[in-house]
């Protein structure tokens, strides 16, 4: 059988479109260890199988959209893991209302279609509040469907501007926003890369996505204001593996420093592929990569020295009440929390203390309460701004030595 | 200049390791026809073992290297017999059983190693050699003479043994060729076995570049089928080059234009290449 070149390369023409569809699809709903098919999961101690079944007076129950599967699952299963401790937490305390609470968890995949299906099956359910989404694009899908259903949630991502903008007052109401916007960052960091670490130029490094568009953008408007020149700008496609072309491009542009907004299971590649190309620019970055694998690629802890970093919240500065959740969370998980679990943890009970306040369970009375909450969380006190916006505490740190330390908690109120 | 020259090594350096994963694409499918969409999949796996052998068996990259490209012959072969891969399979049977060869390569990854970008130490970290204000780490240099010593080995044994002999009377004709008395599903077998060890080694010297993830062998994937219709369908020779230029344009893209352009770059490539020269560029030059 002699195949044709026109019909050879028809067939791999359409091999090529077949993957890359494939590609894109991996990059809004891959699959990750604890994905389901399903799309809610019970997620509470109690011993009903289905919530449908169970009366809603045996038990409070509140609902999570969260990415336990796609490119943001690193961050969303770990926040899940914090919000089932808080529940834990809660019920270990008695609960609210005098009841048990109950978490209903529904995958996001960090994908607008998921997001939607995801919050329409909670609110199916009967959720009498929620909290998420986690992924920018899952927040503007859901924002809609719970406004008409009058439920409120509390995210602990999608913190955003143009989610932000579209939250609160003539907006969509009931949607809350714990973590720090990334304007807060790029401000507070601007300033400490002016003030503390003395840098004039800079260059720019964002995924290409909510939130690395929106910390790309923050630096881009604050590093002028505090006098930092920003030499170059780029954006990556999630999924990119191979950065060393951008790496080197920043480089050539010789500036003081590389400004980074990465997720975390990719931070630790650039920062290989930096040290491979022998590049000694400092870096400054949005996310957490104090690892031992970091370490032992990079060739031990103080390759690490001079890394600067601004976030919502950091495990090793972490006060009495954050060093319990971190051992609670060690023995639940065997794992080390990031910042996305203790938000997890920390917008599970500002919900909680809501719907106590509310006295109860009507969705329109938690929304209300959720308003007016009055809570102080470690990262201070809960006070919503006309876009449901709360500013946390930022913390700003410095790798010196081999080890994390923290610079300044900076309050993030201007 | 010193900037275009280090974008070039780059290029030349990723290029290197797409030009082999392209090669073993297209020898199968030169050769047998199989279009196999587990590939990049099979590039995935030579580094996730390189790391499973380099961190649990606390064996040296080389070691774990070696002994990560047996895995993936092995893989290769076993992917063969599980889902009856034969010269005379539909297309469209093709696709599906590929592609659930891909899908089920990627599960197991996630289920035994996680989701998560491994790191690998490669060959001397932190270690490079340059001249005149460019330079590349000693794994790079290795890893494009590795790729070059590969790719010339394959050449060779295509144009000037008995093996490549009958991979081109595959590639003119699998019914003749199989009317001459040549054994056709065994040399589709030992076309596939040479596939898995390029990919083999294509994720093992990868491995300390990129890290090890269990989604890294789909943009692979996607480069290869792209160069394997820039270099023209089933050309050794032609996928290697397209690859390489490909590798080398995604640089010089990310300097001058964007990074988050580079994606975009085997696309557009692939779109004037067909454009222009509808069997690819090096199709009328060669069999395979």
């Amino acid at each position: 059988m002699k195949r044709t070149p026109k019909k050879a390369l028809a067939i791999v023409g359409t091999a090529v479109l077949i993957v890359s569809l494939l590609s894109s699809c991996a990059d809004t709903s891959m699959d990750t260890p604890t994905a389901t098919s399903n799309p809610t999961v019970s997620e509470d101690s109690a011993t009903t199988t289905n919530s449908e079944d169970a009366s809603a007076s045996e038990f409070v129950l509140i609902g999570t959209v969260n990415d336990v599967s796609g490119v943001s699952a690193t961050s969303g299963i770990q926040q899940v893991n914090g919000q089932r401790l808080a529940v834990d937490d809660i019920n270990d305390a008695g609960g609210v209302l005098g009841k048990p609470l109950k978490m209903e968890l529904a995958d996001g995949k960090c994908s607008g279609t998921d997001g939607l299906s995801a919050t329409n099956s909670l609110i199916s359910k009967g959720v009498v509040a929620m909290m998420g989404p986690l992924c920018s694009v899952a927040c503007t899908a859901a924002m809609p469907p719970l406004d008409a259903a009058g439920i409120a949630s509390i995210t602990a991502g999608c913190a955003t501007q143009d989610i932000a903008e579209q939250a609160g007052e003539g907006g969509f109401d009931g949607f809350f926003i714990l973590p720090p916007p990334e304007s807060d960052l790029a401000r507070i960091g601007a300033k400490a890369l002016k003030e503390r670490l003395g840098y004039k130029t800079a260059a720019l490094l964002g995924r290409d996505d909510g939130f690395g568009r929106g910390v790309v953008e923050g630096f881009e408007t604050e590093l002028p204001r505090e006098g930092i020149e920003v030499l170059s700008s780029d954006l990556y496609k999630p999924g990119t593996s191979d950065y060393r072309a951008v790496l080197q491009k920043m480089a050539s542009v010789k500036p003081d420093v590389f400004v980074m907004a990465s997720q975390i299971d990719e931070a630790p590649i650039i920062l290989q592929q930096k040290a491979e190309l022998g590049l000694k620019e400092p870096i400054s970055g949005r996310v957490q990569i104090f690892s031992e694998s970091l370490y032992d690629a990079l060739g031990g802890p103080s390759a690490m020295d001079g890394y600067s970093f601004f976030s919502p919240w950091e495990p090793f500065a972490a006060d009495v009440e954050g060093k319990k959740f971190i051992e609670k969370y060690r023995a639940a998980y065997n794992e080390e929390p990031i910042w996305q679990a203790y938000y997890g943890y920390v917008t599970t009970q500002v919900l909680a203390a809501a719907i106590d306040q509310a006295g109860s369970e009507d969705p329109a009375s938690i929304k209300a309460a959720i308003k007016n909450v009055d809570i102080t969380t470690p990262f201070g006190k809960v006070v919503w701004d006309e876009h449901n916006q709360f500013h946390p505490n930022v913390y700003i740190g410095i790798m010196t030595d081999g080890k994390p330390e923290l610079l300044a908690i900076e309050s993030a109120s201007e | 200049m010193t900037t275009a020259l280090q974008q070039l090594l780059i290029g030349i350096s990723a290029g290197s390791v797409y030009a082999l994963v392209a090669a073993g694409l297209a020898l199968l499918f030169g050769t047998a026809g199989l279009l196999n969409f587990a590939h990049g999949d099979l590039v995935m796996v030579g580094a996730i073992a390189t790391w499973v052998f380099v961190k649990y068996f606390d064996v040296s990259y080389l070691v774990a290297g070696l002994m990560a490209i047996v895995c993936v012959a092995v893989l290769g072969e076993m992917m063969r017999r599980v889902t009856g891969l034969r010269t005379d399979k539909s297309f469209e049977s093709l696709i599906v059983l590929t592609l659930a060869a891909s899908l089920i390569f990627q599960q197991v990854v996630i289920l035994t190693a996680g989701a998560n970008a491994h790191l690998v130490r490669g060959l001397a970290p932190g270690t490079r050699v340059g001249l005149a204000g460019v330079s590349l780490s000693i794994h790079e240099v290795t890893l494009a003479a590795v790729c070059v010593v590969t790719l010339v080995v394959l050449d060779f044994i295509v144009r000037r043994t008995t093996l490549g002999k009958i991979f081109n009377a595959m590639a003119q004709s699998r019914r003749t060729a199989s009317l001459l008395g040549i054994r056709v599903e065994f040399y589709a077998a030992i076309a596939l076995a040479i596939s898995a060890v390029l990919a083999g080694v294509g994720g093992v010297l990868i491995a300390p570049v990129l890290g090890a993830n269990y989604s890294m062998g789909l943009n692979l994937l996607i480069i290869a089928f792209a160069s394997v219709v820039v270099g023209g369908v089933g050309n050794i020779r032609g996928a290697a080059l397209a690859a390489l230029i490909i590798g080398i344009a995604q640089t010089f893209t990310a300097q001058y234009i964007g990074f988050v352009y580079s994606p975009l770059v085997a696309y557009i490539i692939m779109f004037v290449a067909v454009l222009y020269r509808e069997s690819g560029l090096f199709r009328a030059k060669a069999k395979i």
